[in-house]
């Protein structure tokens, strides 16, 4: 009776352990989001910055070197101016 | 009569010739062309003219087309450039500068699409000129290549300096940030 006895309270005090565990895991604060995310969400947003900024100069340097090949048709004023 | 008769021989020689030299110069080619039927002739220099003041308009019509499609890539290039500003703004960098840039480069594209425009209205009465760009009317068709190129001209050199000045004020802002970044590190 004795041996029963123990083995209850020995139960007993596993199983309000157990339970304790468990609810310290359950009430303890949402971990801190892993930082990975936020990095690469930094990473990203510099990177949208640096990739539009390369885009604008790609753009501009083509539109200036189209604009330098235009035919201002200064040879046929030329000819008129002299005719 | 023997003198009587080489006189009448050496007359009928004579009258011969003249016949025949007559006759040679009826049938020669004119130096001059003649319009029978033809419009009024030219001086070949005015003619030269025509060609050119109609090659011309040909020109600028164009430039024209050229003109107007620079113009629209300059205005993808300033949205583009927005967006530039808005992400970098969103970091919290200092845009100031690239403000200040932007706005410029808006007030000079407006400028040169007036100009454009300009153009554009006198390209299109094309006074001087039919329908098929010939030459109707040499002092007013060359009053509209003049006038035409001009406009053309203003709008092309105001896009390129606007095109420049950004060009160079993102490549510097960019350079300033890059020079801000290590020290805001540190």
């Amino acid at each position: 009776m004795k041996r029963c006895a123990w083995l209850l309270v020995a139960l007993l005090v596993a199983l309000s352990l157990s339970a304790g565990c468990g609810r310290s895991h359950l009430g303890a604060p949402t971990p801190p989001a892993p930082t990975r995310p936020a990095m690469q969400a930094t990473v990203a947003s510099a990177d949208r910055s640096e990739t539009i900024a390369d885009d604008l100069d790609k753009s501009l340097g083509e539109l200036e070197n189209s604009l330098s090949g235009v035919d201002t048709i200064e040879d046929l004023e030329q000819a008129l101016q002299g005719s | 009569m023997k003198h009587l008769a080489i006189l009448t021989g050496t007359l009928r020689k004579a009258a011969l010739a003249v016949l025949a030299a007559v006759l040679l110069l009826a049938s020669a080619p004119a130096a001059v062309p003649v319009y029978a039927q033809g419009p009024t002739p030219q001086p070949r220099g005015a003619a030269v003219v025509e060609r050119i003041l109609a090659r011309l308009y040909e020109r600028e019509q164009a430039w024209l087309k050229a003109q107007a499609n620079h113009l629209e890539r300059a205005g993808q290039v300033a949205d583009k450039a927005q967006q530039l500003l808005d992400a970098a703004k969103e970091k919290g960098k200092d845009v100031v500068a690239l403000e200040q840039a932007l706005a410029a480069f808006r007030a000079g594209l407006a400028e040169s699409q007036a100009a454009h425009d300009q153009a554009a209205s006198i390209l299109g009465s094309h006074a001087g000129f039919d329908a098929s760009g010939q030459v109707t009317d040499r002092q007013a068709a060359r009053q509209t290549v003049v006038q035409a190129r001009r406009s053309l001209a203003e709008a092309h050199r105001i896009l390129v300096k606007a095109v420049r000045d950004l060009r160079q004020a993102v490549r510097d802002w960019r350079r300033g940030q890059r020079s801000q970044a290590p020290a805001a590190a540190s």
